[in-house]
């Protein structure tokens, strides 16, 4: 009896977090073509069987607490793949290391499951002749949002918002042979080419295809929350202008210890960071992306992510006024009221610098007071989110 | 009047011996060092015998011991070994020995290297590691490197080599490879559920190297390149070269996990995968 009130207790408590499935499908007849028109074959991971498996691949996004399931179906005709959860720390058994834990054959499926961990800025990717089957493609960017809030970089962190995600590598298309990439299967050594890539790429793209794509809009005076990633075997130094304001706030899934500023950042291999860039210009500029050699640290590859710096609550502002906050200035607590149609789903509160000090999911509309009483004296923004965008208010809190 | 300042002058020096200063031996070893793929490379090491031997080159010594580096050079040529932080320089000439005293004031990771024809002595492996420390327990030691196998017989003929053509071929811990690694007790990881465990890492090569952990993250205690990662909690940490750091972990779960070199390049020997720096943690509850 107490085993089975204990086991009810363990379903219930499970059903509080989101449980989801994520389909990948591991193909190894991918279609990449380069900035200059070329052709190569590559491996990676697609949710359909219809859909060419891009470099990267999917972007996967959980919530903190969600229980994942990835089910990953091998559809290959050639070697066993895996999924390695880079930086989520999960057991050896998810682990995706093919001798440690299990390796998925041609036409199986495999299974990785996990409780999803800190908020932050993870990877996957196939850990089967890991050298080969990286560059071939089979990665991706995984991301972990705190529960309830996706403006937010973690519980009691930075708010923002907007959010881009950038996952850096290379392709050497030497690599991409069938000779390299149709490598012999079972444990023996596997031949990989010297390695000297001509294609540097964002999130897949490079050149050209970089500068056709949208421009990033980041708001004047607010934070946007940039995620990098380098899943290549060169390091990535990216070049901020000094008019984005840009501190290094998180790296590999951990807030750092204090945010550093810094215009420019070095990303190695397998590391993650999370940037926030605060421009106090408008205008159109551009962040500098250098890709260096490991052995000799130069320059062998430079690209650019455009951006334009745009005025603040342009045209996802909730318009008209939606609410009024009183007391303002405001001491311990404050009142909204005047509340519009439009319910709030969200209040959060920062400091003017984007640290978080208050956040909260309104569940009901009718009268919401907010219990602020640890802040102490300053300005703080708050922000309401609503279907259709946010509303900010500055408060003042006095002595 | 003199017999007396002469037994005083023997009693210090007798009391000097017994109670503090050791004399500790260190050679400057040549040889061919064997690799994993069975090919072998001219190379260099600080050993504490005679005997020729490219590993982790660890020595250890306790806060505020007073000893004297007796160096006995058998190489065929002279080297200046340096340990910065100490201001400690000893010229060896070929063949010679020389002793040298030293007190170790300060805990922590330190470097010993040769600076003769520098870079490329140290390249060839005199580059050993000096912990100072007052236990060792939980505490690993990985000597990182790289060798293009080509320059290594180029600096052994005396011919020049230029770094900014570097194509290393081989990545090592302690001189070895995956899966010849997994038996050096230093650089092997065991512990426990709870341990905090040390890492001490000095790369002593040319290359920056990308080490990720599988399963747990580690806290940047020390590095000697920057303060501003102390502190710092992640799962992959950039060990630029020269640069010596201290990474701790207290591992959550038991498990078999990975530690490599993210350059997956790193992974290979001489193009072959999966024969690089790579090398796994055992964990056990
Ligand atoms: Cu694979
Ligand atoms: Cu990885």
């Amino acid at each position: 009896m107490r085993k089975f009130l204990a086991l009810i207790f363990f379903i219930a408590a499970q059903g509080v977090f989101a449980q989801s499935t994520t389909l990948l499908i591991a193909r190894n007849i991918g279609k990449k073509v380069l900035d200059d028109g070329t052709e190569i074959r590559t491996f990676g991971y697609a949710t359909k069987l219809s859909e060419n498996p891009g470099i990267p691949g999917p972007t996967l996004i959980y919530e903190e607490g969600d229980s994942v399931k990835i089910d990953m179906w091998n559809v290959s005709q050639g070697a066993p793949h895996t999924i390695h959860l880079h930086g989520l720390d999960v057991d050896q058994q998810n682990d995706g290391v093919p001798h440690l834990s299990f390796e998925v054959e041609h036409m199986e499926h495999g299974y990785y499951r996990f409780k999803a961990p800190h908020p932050g800025t993870y990877l996957y990717h196939c850990h089967v002749v890991s050298a080969i089957h990286v560059q071939a493609g089979m990665y991706g960017m995984l991301i972990i949002k705190p529960k309830g809030n996706d403006k937010l970089t973690w519980e009691g962190g930075y708010s923002f918002s907007r959010d881009y995600n950038f996952l850096l590598s290379e392709i050497d298309t030497n690599w991409h042979t069938d000779a390299h990439l149709l490598h012999p299967i079972g444990h023996v050594k596997i031949k990989v080419p010297p390695y000297d890539p001509t294609y540097f790429l964002v999130n897949g793209s490079s050149g050209t295809q970089l500068r056709s794509e949208a421009k990033k809009v980041f708001l004047k005076n607010d934070n946007t929350f940039l995620r990098l990633a380098n899943i290549g075997y060169y390091a990535n130094r990216y070049i901020f202008s000094d008019k984005l304001n840009a501190s290094v706030v998180s790296s590999d899934g951990r807030p750092l210890p204090e945010a550093m500023v810094s215009d420019t950042l070095m990303v190695f291999p397998g590391e993650r960071y999370g940037v926030l860039v605060n421009p106090d210009n408008l205008g159109d500029d551009s962040v500098k992306i250098e890709y260096l050699n490991l052995n000799t640290l130069s320059v062998k590859g430079t690209e650019y992510m455009h951006y334009e710096v745009v005025e603040e609550l342009s045209a996802n502002t909730v318009s008209p006024e939606s609410f009024k906050v009183f007391p303002n200035p405001f001491t311990s607590s404050l009142r909204l009221t005047n509340l519009s149609k439009e319910s709030i789903k969200n209040i959060a509160i920062s400091t003017t610098s984007g640290q978080s000090v208050y956040s909260r999911v309104i569940e009901s509309n009718s009268s919401i007071v907010l219990q602020v009483e640890h802040l102490g004296p300053g300005s703080y923004i708050l922000k309401a989110t609503t279907e259709s965008g946010n509303e900010i208010r500055r408060l003042l809190h006095k002595f | 009047m003199r017999i007396v300042f002469f037994n005083l002058v023997l009693l210090f020096i007798s009391v000097c011996v017994s109670g503090q200063t050791d004399t500790v031996s260190i050679f400057i070893n040549t040889g061919q060092h064997l690799l994993v793929d069975s090919s072998t490379v001219p190379a260099k090491a600080f050993n504490s015998t005679s005997e020729f031997k490219l590993d982790g080159q660890l020595f250890r010594f306790t806060k505020g011991q007073d000893v004297i580096l007796q160096i006995t050079n058998t190489d065929t040529i002279g080297h200046t070994i340096e340990i910065s932080e100490y201001g400690f320089s000893a010229f060896i000439d070929s063949g010679k020995s020389v002793n040298t005293p030293i007190t170790f004031s300060s805990k922590g990771l330190f470097q010993m290297y040769s600076t003769t024809e520098y870079p490329n002595q140290k390249y060839l492996g005199l580059s050993g590691l000096i912990t100072v420390e007052s236990n060792w327990d939980n505490s690993f030691y990985w000597n990182i490197k790289e060798f293009q196998s080509s320059y290594n017989l180029a600096v052994q003929n005396g011919d020049t080599i230029d770094f900014a053509n570097y194509k290393p071929n081989y990545f090592l811990i302690n001189g070895k490879s995956n899966p010849d690694i997994a038996t050096d007790t230093l650089a092997k990881i065991r512990g426990k559920v709870g341990d905090t465990l040390t890492l001490h890492i000095l790369n002593s090569g040319n290359s920056v190297h990308s080490l990720h952990f599988h399963g747990y993250h580690f806290k940047i205690i020390a590095s000697s390149r920057t303060s501003d990662v102390v502190g710092w909690i992640k799962d992959t940490y950039p060990v630029y070269a020269g640069e010596r750091t201290i990474l701790q972990m207290v591992p959550d779960k038991a498990g078999e996990y990975p530690v490599h070199d993210h350059n997956l390049v790193a992974t290979t020997a001489n193009n072959y995968y999966p024969n690089g720096m790579f090398i796994t943690m055992i964990i056990t509850e």
